[in-house]
């Protein structure tokens, strides 16, 4: 069921055949496949497609407005589960309504709101924004009717597997798959309107767009490679989800669109050019071995109903030494976004997510080495630390992943929109509270579950409670957090209405232009005149090539 | 006849109102609060009709609650935006 090295190879060598056939293009196929793929999304849907809103920018606001929704449910649920760990009967009054969650399920719910509801839902609509700009396509993206209808089966699927975290047969059948069923359905509909974005382009993906494409491949790539491997039994198991959208769709994506926010929301070109190459061959290579290890954050939604099959020696070794040569792109990721933003000398602003992308660009090495050093006994059969990794689990998604889709979220919140957001001071709040309450609350618990380990490890006869206070502390400043995505959703949400209307020209996300060629003597006004800002670079002349040519304006 | 400064005429003029979302919240509250002391008055030392006799509202014990109460006002706060921002005219 795993990916072996066998279908790691295939994996592979299905995005590099993406990558050559999309670069060279289908000829009279591609043709034939275009006017094919509109068709799917507008006309084939029937009277369906008629209720959903066609302006340009309507896909992707629907998605991040609705991924904001998810965000709240996520927190609570997560701080209940957290709670509920360590006092199993804070919510028995409940049972009176037959509603008696456990620490793993509430857990699991939130993770199910916050992995596919937010941060699924905020990549998507992000680069339902962000891949026409890259690619240059004419008209943006090619169905945003079909964008905004979709985004309701996908929610319709989070939501069934919202409630599979909780009883996967409420009605003596499986949900998951259900569940899943639906959020593939919207996931091909929303493939198809990339691939035609990515087919009518005027120009070659721009560096973070390739990242941003192959994520959304990978999933359909890894299926194709499990059912040559393992057979087509795949398609019929809850392990789908972790084949579709898994590590690649969420860390490639988020990696793509966190430097493209980081690039535009400082006004600094990409720090790294090398750094960006090594991300996205890194990426490639590496972390898709974390999933033929085990799911990792994803493992939890589903072991309720699948166990998780074991994997081969060979395959253990192998997909071993690809996590640890992960840490490569990991730290290329975490540097580019750092020194991009720094760039110009400036702290990074807060109001834009400029600075809780660096946040969290910091905070991913040192999730890397704590993830490697807790799961390592666990890769090679002991459980040393086996009852930390959930916490360590919790801290990649809500020191990582969330933050970062909440930076791209306010960075691109105004060029979505065309509002602003209408607090800055509640943004900043939300920003201290939020990073504030996560580290912390989550570290508390940390120390809390290491004390349990060393005692019950020494098997000494030790009656303390200091395990159970950190336990305590680290949940009530793990509050923090639910302030401060109340904050954030009422702000967005608000922000529909009450924000700032933005001019076209003040939310440009396109560059001006880079150089500007002097041939003779000219005012700083024609230049500024001519598109050029700050960052223009100015050319006199006799730098160039061009041998006497006038001034190009 | 008493000096007027001109000043007067132009910041004691409100022209601003608040939020609808807010005036909900704050209504509600209101309202909450009177309900409980009316019933206080009329009826001293009895329980709350219907809602007592939940046996969730009857047994709620551990601080949970407080926390819970919390997510309840934001979700009151996310919902009541959405519903007056929306069918605001």
């Amino acid at each position: 069921m795993f990916m072996d090295i066998q279908s790691l190879l295939i994996f592979w060598g299905v995005l590099v055949g993406f990558f050559i056939l999309t670069s060279r293009g289908l000829g009279v196929l591609g043709d034939v496949l275009r006017p094919t793929g509109l068709f799917l999304l507008e006309k084939a849907l029937g009277p369906a497609i008629d209720f959903a809103e066609g302006k340009p920018g309507s896909a992707a606001r629907a998605w991040i407005i609705l991924g904001t929704l998810w965000l709240f449910v996520s927190i609570c649920f997560t701080f209940l589960g957290v709670w509920v760990g360590h006092d199993p009967y804070a919510l028995i009054s409940l049972s009176g309504w037959g509603y008696s969650p456990s620490s793993p399920t509430l857990i699991s719910a939130g993770t199910v709101a916050g992995l596919y509801g937010f941060i699924g839902m905020v990549i998507i609509g992000s680069s339902f924004h962000v891949l026409p700009i890259l690619c240059g396509t004419p008209g943006g993206l090619p169905s945003e009717r079909n964008g905004t209808l979709v985004s309701t089966p996908w929610t319709v699927g989070v939501l069934i597997l919202f409630i599979a975290a909780h009883n996967p047969t409420p009605f003596g059948i499986d949900i998951t798959l259900v569940g899943v069923a639906v959020m593939a359905l919207a996931y091909g509909a929303v493939l198809v309107n990339l691939l035609l974005t990515l087919a009518n382009r005027t120009q070659s993906p721009k560096e973070p767009g390739w990242l941003l494409i192959l994520a959304f491949i990978a999933g359909p790539a890894s299926l194709i490679a499990s059912s040559i491997t393992n057979g087509p039994s795949l398609l019929a198991d809850p392990w789908l989800v972790t084949k579709l959208l898994a590590v690649p769709f969420f860390l490639w994506s988020v990696a793509a669109l966190s430097l493209y926010s980081a690039a535009i929301g400082s006004n600094s070109p990409l720090w790294s050019r090398t750094l960006s190459g090594t991300l996205l061959v890194g990426l490639i290579i590496t972390s898709s071995a974390y999933q033929s290890l085990d799911g990792g954050l994803f493992s939890d939604l589903i072991t309720q109903v699948s166990a998780v099959p074991d994997v081969s020696d060979s395959t253990r070794m192998f997909g071993t030494f690809l996590i640890a040569l992960s840490l490569a792109p990991m730290i290329a990721l975490s540097a580019n976004i750092i020194g991009t933003v720094r760039a110009g000398g400036k702290s990074p602003e807060i109001t834009n997510g400029m600075a809780i992308l660096v946040t969290s660009s910091m905070a991913l090495v040192i999730l890397w080495l704590l993830n490697y050093a807790f799961r390592s006994p666990s890769i090679a059969g002991l459980n040393t630390y086996e009852p930390l990794l959930g916490t360590i689990e919790l801290m990649t998604l809500w020191l990582f992943f969330i933050p970062m889709a909440m930076g791209i979220q306010l960075h691109l919140y105004p060029s979505i929109t065309k509002r602003s957001l209408p607090s800055p001071e509640r943004t900043r709040i939300g920003y201290w509270m939020f990073v504030t309450a996560t580290s912390a609350g989550l570290i508390c618990m940390l120390i809390s579950e290491s004390i349990n380990i060393s005692t019950s490890q020494l098997e000494v006869e030790f009656n303390s409670t200091l395990s159970d206070r950190f336990a305590v502390v680290g949940s009530v400043i793990f509050y923090g957090a639910v302030i401060a995505i109340i904050l954030h959703t009422v702000n967005v949400l608000r922000g529909l209405f009450h924000g700032r209307i933005q001019l076209e020209s003040s939310m440009s996300d396109i560059r001006k232009i880079e150089t500007f060629t002097i041939a003779e003597s000219i005012t700083i006004r024609s230049i500024l005149t001519a598109g050029a800002d700050v960052d223009t670079m100015l050319v006199p002349v006799s730098d160039t090539e061009i041998p006497g040519a006038p001034t190009e304006l | 006849m008493a000096n007027s400064d001109p000043s007067v005429d132009v910041f004691m003029q409100a022209n601003a109102e608040p939020k609808s979302s807010w005036l909900l919240l704050v209504l509600g509250f209101i309202i909450v609060l009177l309900s409980l002391t009316i019933h206080s008055i009329v009826f001293p030392g009895q329980n709350l009709p219907v809602i007592s006799d939940l046996e969730t509202f009857g047994s709620l014990q551990g601080q949970v609650w407080i926390f819970i109460l919390g997510m309840l006002v934001g979700t009151m706060m996310i919902l009541s935006t959405l519903l007056t921002e929306v069918t605001r005219e």
